[in-house]
């Protein structure tokens, strides 16, 4: 009990060092977010194009993603150095997956007599990349979307390890001093953080799932 | 004036499996041609190379007078209404949006594009507030009417079905059919039908097309098909095994007997009468319901044009058996 | 659709605008500190930060806790990514240059200042006065008891007492079978502790004598005596501040701020700070703050 009261007090405390970190944290994993769903749609949707990359490059991402984090955070040290921009390579590298993944999947999922009615009607490719499959690839896209995003944030809170910002610094703080009351206080404002946009995230694919398939339920 | 050409086409899918193979046909400008034959036998993928989704391996194949690599496969499929049988509309646009899909990858705006489905919707059959449903919400026969709908919305010359009411009940099937007769006299088109129905391809088709592995046995006129079959493939096909076909199809007027002297004439007035237009069912119910060895047949003002019994129906069914092969 | 298409590029104006804005962080006049992930390093290049900020109008920007410690700042610093850093002249001379131990402190203090200069373009400023090295602790009532001051006493009385450290230290040839060597241990019992629960294991007598560091915060809690390495079997571990030259040539006036830590903490008084930061949880930086004030080396105004 006084432990959780420790933690409640430190953020009293420090509330200005902890609003520091969530901000941080926020910016960093929102820039890293940002790269992630640019370039992870990107090459979901080459891929759909072009298929006999398609395996390869799903099992080079999935491999990527069985290495342990801190692991690749320790490697990328000595490659890209210490800080912010290493820690969002890290984040970049590691969220790609479930991008890459959903967005491949999606598409490919699309109903191929769906696919074969717009091409039959004259839809250039792009036409058919737009109007129709990515729409209704959509919840599929978001679902992934979620999954990364909840990853990311997450895993930020590792980034400190190689000197970047963000609660994680409380949290290493404590583990490194130990001061496990201020560990606490990094770690469960990461799964606040987490949760409250898991949850946000969760209303807006119900939203576009509703749309498209006329359902809430996948 | 002919409107699409087949010559020579050829097509394989493993090196020495043809699918088509030596096909020479001619559509003309407004026929409905109904393509039917057993599975395998290569109809759907002809009606394929027809829009380029297929691409011919052999032969030359002509649409509107133009090589088909001489045309923009993308101007190509816009230019032809496309039905399938599972009718692939978009589960994420409405009913309105689908409708007007080849309008909108045309970059036509949402105001014109709203109006011409408006228009079409009503020709299908079906009230406007559907315009703003989605496919979800319709039943099977609904969705057909609006797939042909879709079909139609960029006005195109050539419209291709490939079994467009397989999936739909026996009861819709019929309704569907009798509006797409409708449709197809109201507007100038040349449609391509697939179907492995035989009541259909006969109750449709001003041309229909048999086909067997991968060539066309015999296109004709359903008459031709069933009372002048080329071969003992085509008249297995139509004959007696589709008695049913036959019987629901053929007018009546094809088997009924003449009648020429005035006191046939007065004998055969006295009879209940059928129009020459009613199938040959409709006769042989109609000899039931009367308890009578035969009726009259007339034409559309009134005229006895022959009489009909079972004799007749006897008489037309050995000349199917004893064909003079032409 | 088009919904998605603008977001997409709203998106993409955002990122080039966001990776604008990160790569213009760099002000004009900034250096960055740097520490290892320990208590004592955290305490220490707070007190680096806070002595430029107050002499000087440099921006100091902090990156405290660097995983991997020596070995992932090191090279940092070779980059040009870090600019300061508090190390220790063993670890700097063992472990970054691989050389031979030097045994005299102020030897190998010399002589690691020398080749850093030479090898890495990096200058060691004067030493602060404390050395955090090794140690072999015992409760304070224990040594009084058996009057232990040096190593040579307890392997003396070495074979009625237990003896507990964490697995590596049993493993390493300059950590148990050095000593042994050295000093002729021979404990009546050994044990293998978890390194966070070493003082709790001699705070109840599970076992007589640890191995700690020299100015562990936790010494003081317990009560324990840290005993004296007469042979200089553990290599000394002095600290002091490191500066690339670059950043030196940059601003000369860090010299003088920085080396007013000069001689100026001693071991107790490292240990009191330490113990505040992990016993009375305080934070760092105030730590920092009120050491250097009591000190008199943040003077507002004089530089």
């Amino acid at each position: 009990m006084t432990f959780i009261k420790g933690v409640i007090n430190l953020y009293f405390d420090r509330y200005d060092f902890f609003l520091k970190l969530i901000l941080e944290h926020i910016l960093l994993s929102f820039i890293a977010i940002l790269f992630i769903t640019v370039i992870g749609i990107t090459i979901g949707i080459y891929i759909t194009r072009n298929r006999s990359i398609a395996n390869l490059v799903i099992s080079v991402v999935n491999f990527i993603y069985t290495i342990p984090s801190i692991a690749l955070f320790g490697v990328l040290i000595t490659i890209t150095g210490i800080g912010n921009k290493s820690a969002i390579v890290a984040l970049v590298i590691y969220g790609l997956l479930p991008i890459i993944r959903n967005t491949y999947v999606g598409i490919n999922e699309v109903d191929e007599l769906i696919v074969e009615s717009a091409i039959g009607m004259g839809s250039t490719d792009r036409q058919l990349l737009l109007k129709v499959q990515l729409p209704i690839a959509l919840p599929v896209i978001i679902a992934g979307f979620r999954t990364m995003v909840i990853m990311t944030i997450a895993l930020c809170g590792i980034a400190s390890f190689i000197g970047a910002g963000g609660l994680g610094v409380a949290i290493w703080r404590g583990i490194s001093t130990n001061f496990p009351e201020m560990t606490v206080a990094g770690s469960l404002l990461v799964a606040l953080l987490a949760i409250i946009t898991d949850l946000s995230l969760g209303v807006l694919e119900k939203k576009v799932r509703k749309k498209i398939l006329g359902s809430e339920v996948s | 004036m002919e409107i699409i050409r087949f010559e020579e086409v050829e097509k394989y899918y493993d090196t020495d499996k043809p699918v088509i193979r030596n096909l020479n046909l001619t559509i003309k400008q407004g026929e409905f041609v109904t393509l039917i034959g057993p599975s395998g036998c290569g109809k759907t993928t002809l009606l394929k190379l027809i829009n380029g989704l297929i691409k011919a391996d052999k032969g030359k194949i002509y649409v509107q007078n133009k090589e088909i690599n001489q045309w923009d496969p993308i101007e190509l499929r816009r230019n032809i209404g496309y039905v399938i049988q599972q009718i692939g509309l978009f589960p994420h646009l409405t009913v309105a949006d689908n409708i007007s899909y080849v309008l909108d990858i045309k970059n036509e705006n949402k105001d014109s594009r709203l109006k011409k489905a408006e228009e079409l919707i009503s020709l299908v059959g079906l009230d406007e507030s559907y315009l703003h449903r989605y496919p979800r919400e319709l039943s099977g026969g609904q969705k057909q009417r609006i797939g042909v709908a879709r079909a139609l919305a960029a006005d195109p010359e050539i419209i291709l079905m490939d079994e467009p009411f397989g999936a739909v009940d026996e009861i819709s099937r019929k309704t569907l059919q009798d509006e797409l007769l409708r449709i197809f006299s109201e507007l100038n088109k040349t449609i391509v039908f697939v179907t492995h129905d035989i009541e259909e391809a006969i109750k449709l088709g001003t041309k229909v097309i048999l086909m067997n592995k991968g060539h066309i046995e015999q296109a004709g006129t359903k008459e031709e098909m069933i009372f002048e079959p080329r071969n003992s493939f085509v008249k297995d096909f139509f004959g007696t095994k589709n008695f049913m076909a036959y019987l629901n199809v053929v007018n009546i007027k094809k088997v009924c007997s003449m009648v020429y002297s005035k006191e046939e004439i007065e004998d055969v007035s006295k009879l209940p009468a059928l129009n020459e237009s009613a199938a040959i069912m409709e006769g042989i119910k109609c000899l039931f319901d009367y308890g009578l060895d035969s009726i009259a047949i007339k034409d559309d003002k009134n005229r006895i044009v022959g009489k009909f019994s079972l004799k007749n129906l006897k008489q037309g069914i050995e000349t199917q058996r004893n064909p003079d092969f032409r | 659709m088009r919904k998605m298409v603008k977001k997409f590029s709203v998106g993409l104006l955002l990122l080039v605008l966001i990776f604008s804005l990160v790569g213009c962080t760099q002000s004009d006049k900034q250096v960055v500190v740097a520490s290892k992930p320990h208590t004592e390093q955290y305490i220490l290049a707070e007190m680096i930060s806070q002595l430029i900020e107050a002499h000087t109008d440099i921006k100091v920007v902090r990156n405290l806790g660097i995983g991997g410690g020596t070995s992932n700042i090191h090279p940092a610093m070779l980059k040009g990514e870090i600019d300061i850093y508090p190390e220790y002249t063993g670890t700097g001379w063992l472990f970054m240059l691989k050389r031979e131990l030097i045994n005299d402190p102020n030897e190998l203090y010399k002589a690691v200042k020398e080749e850093y200069q030479k090898e890495y373009n990096i200058t060691w400023l004067d030493l602060y006065g404390f050395n955090d090295t090794y140690a072999l602790a015992v409760k304070k009532t224990l040594a009084e008891e058996l009057n232990l001051e040096t190593y040579s006493d307890l392997a003396g009385k070495s074979n009625q007492l237990t003896f507990g450290a964490e697995y590596d230290f049993y493993e390493r040839e300059d950590g148990f079978p050095g000593l042994v060597n050295t000093y002729g241990f021979d404990f009546k019992d050994t044990k293998e502790l978890d390194i966070g629960l070493k003082y709790q294991a001699i705070a109840t007598d599970q076992v007589d004598v640890i191995n700690a560091f020299s100015t562990d915060g936790l010494l003081q809690k317990h009560d324990l005596k840290v005993l004296v390495d007469e042979k200089n079997f553990f290599p000394a571990y002095h600290a002091a501040t490191l500066v690339r030259n670059e950043t030196l040539e940059k601003y000369p006036e860090l010299k003088e701020v920085l080396n007013k830590l000069s001689g100026k903490i001693s071991e107790e008084e490292m240990t009191q700070l330490n113990y505040y930061v992990e016993n009375d949880k305080k934070d760092p930086k105030d730590v920092a703050k009120e050491f250097l004030e009591g000190k008199g080396l943040l003077g507002y105004g004089n530089n």
